[in-house]
């Protein structure tokens, strides 16, 4: 379960986003809302990765700003629109991440093999199309042994096959009981996931 | 007018900006240590020696290749691409353009190399005034050339490397990226840094000078250094966003930083063993020399003063101006509180303090 309290993000004094208080049981979130509306800031902020006001709890133990490396160990993201050293490989990443996050032995080379990236995850990212990009980044959300995972829009750029793959691979997490935040603007209840909750973010507002 | 205005603040600005530390210690010791009379001794000495004068126009020559770099580099930026609409300006007109961006981007050159001439016309020395002109000239029309050769080719291929067996540790991750990408700013801050470290361990025999000389030339070729901090926290922020997701500690964050500055710094160590005014240094032996335990707490020091930058990056990585202000009003209160004598180890602990204090701020609690 995830936990917003007294959540709120500003840029040079403006608020992006403001959740007063937000509880995320275990299922899957689908957040829309038009570009612009606070979406990815929320998101990033949720992943640690912005500094905020207020307070996220993971299973009333873990604190993003209080327990900051117990949190991370356990909350994973994998951005809209990834962008990494061009002169980094797949694999770099992949390595680098599966070692912080303890990924257990094998798990980077099978999921490398589901998501069909073996073929060219050797090569530089500066050589992939926007599609391998993805790839790469939905690989490094997975590693490890997350209790929250945060997709941002994370069905688009990627093939038809990928997307399958992605599907099974939610699916099998939710099995182990991950909760998943997803932002999409693709109508994922068309998927055949099941969709605990759906939320609005609209003017930086959860509606 | 509007395009020169917009590239007078899209390239101009942020050139003077990203590589303020490097003129900053430049000017600090062409017009701190030197004074303008020193300057035309110099300016005198080579309009009457050609080896002397070419001296002059390579570093001109130096100076323009990393601003043209740095303006081709720019132009190609993501968030710069509207800057492509430059190419619709008739061939006169674009070119009237770029002479105005690098007349302010070679400003410093231009400037010196006025001085230069003025001197040369007071002196009489035709040829060499010639010579001058000339090459400043040559350099600003080959920097609009080479920038007006960029704005119609956005995109060049880039250099294919053969595939790497090896997986690519953390730490190496921004060497391999200055080397890839910002080779030019890589070798100059190492030179630069080399040479007044160098430069003061030759000089400490030479008078009756003590500790606060290496000191001062240690603050120098760390500020040498603020160009490179600075662009690992933009590398960083642009490039490896996940880097906050990370379950690291802070001192796990700070130990990868450190190593990857140990690498940047190791040239310094070997310059220091090479030129040491030791004492006890083998070799070099010299009864009012520096102990080699002063050797290894400057390049200490040097270390955590290069991590506290980094960490001060951190705290306002959108805010290059804050960063820079900080920047060189700690090397003016450094330099005087090392006249006054404050010794290595207190600057040791207090750069480790900053560390530890500012790399909290930037980082969060654990």
């Amino acid at each position: 379960m995830l936990q917003l309290a007294n959540l709120s993000k500003a840029y040079a004094g403006r608020t992006v986003i403001s959740v007063p208080d937000l509880i995320l049981p275990s299922g899957i979130h689908w957040f829309r809302g038009i570009n612009g509306s606070g979406k990815t800031t929320l998101f990033r902020t949720v992943a640690g990765l912005l500094p905020f006001a207020g307070q996220v709890w993971l299973d009333h133990q873990y604190e993003v700003t209080k327990t900051p490396v117990d949190y991370r160990m356990r909350v994973n993201y994998a951005e809209a629109e990834p962008l990494y050293p061009d002169f980094l490989s797949a694999r770099d990443l992949a390595r680098f991440v599966g070692k912080a996050k303890q990924a257990p032995p094998g798990q980077t080379e099978a999921l490398a093999d589901q998501l069909g990236m073996t073929g060219y995850w050797q090569q530089p990212v500066s050589t992939y199309s926007s599609g391998m990009l993805k790839k790469t980044a939905l690989l490094l959300a997975f590693l490890g042994d997350p209790r929250v995972i945060l997709l941002d829009e994370p069905f688009t750029t990627i093939d038809d096959v990928a997307g399958a793959v992605l599907l099974t691979l939610i699916q099998e997490a939710r099995q182990r009981d991950v909760l998943f935040l997803l932002a999409s603007h693709q109508d994922i209840s068309l998927s055949g996931l099941t969709i605990t909750a759906t939320w609005r973010v609209q003017d930086g507002v959860l509606q | 007018m509007i395009h020169f205005l917009i590239l007078q603040r899209t390239l101009v600005r942020v050139f003077f900006l990203r590589h303020a530390g490097f003129l900053g210690v430049i000017a600090y010791l062409a017009f701190g240590f030197m004074r303008a009379s020193d300057h035309e001794a110099i300016m005198e000495a080579a309009l009457i020696s050609p080896f002397l004068l070419a001296g002059f126009v390579a570093i001109w020559m130096l100076y323009a290749l990393r601003a043209v770099s740095f303006v081709r580099k720019t132009l190609s930026a993501p968030e710069l691409t509207f800057l492509q609409t430059l190419r619709l300006l008739s061939g006169p007109r674009r070119w009237l353009v770029w002479a105005g961006v690098f007349w302010n981007v070679l400003g410093p050159v231009i400037g010196y190399a006025a001085w230069t001439v003025s001197v040369g016309i007071k002196r009489g020395a035709t040829g060499p005034v010639v010579v001058i002109i000339a090459s400043v000239l040559v350099l600003w029309l080959a920097a609009v050339g080479a920038t007006d050769w960029r704005l119609h080719r956005p995109q060049p291929e880039p250099l294919r490397l053969p595939t790497r067996r090896f997986v690519l540790p953390y730490w190496l991750f921004f060497p391999a990226y200055l080397a890839r990408h910002r080779p030019l700013i890589l070798t100059l801050t190492k030179v630069v840094s080399c040479l007044l470290l160098t430069g003061v361990c030759r000089l400490y025999p030479t008078d009756d000078y003590d500790e606060r000389l290496l000191l001062i030339g240690l603050i120098l070729s760390v500020i040498t250094h603020a160009g490179l901090c600075q662009q690992f926290g933009a590398f960083e922020t642009r490039n490896l966003l996940l880097l906050r997701n990370m379950p690291f500690s802070n001192w796990q964050r700070l130990g990868l930083y450190a190593l990857t500055y140990a690498l940047l710094w190791l040239p310094e160590a070997l310059i220091l063993a090479r030129n040491w005014p030791g004492h006890d240094w083998p070799g070099h032996e010299w009864p009012g020399g520096l102990s080699l335990l002063f050797g290894v707490l400057l390049w200490l020091t040097g270390l955590a003063w290069l991590l506290a930058l980094h960490t001060l990056v951190y705290n306002r990585p959108d805010d290059v101006d804050w960063w820079f202000r900080r920047v060189f009003a700690g090397v003016i209160v450094g330099t005087i509180l090392t006249m006054f004598g404050v010794p290595v180890w207190v600057w040791l602990l207090t750069g480790l303090a900053v560390v530890s204090f500012s790399g909290r701020r930037a980082y969060g609690s654990n």
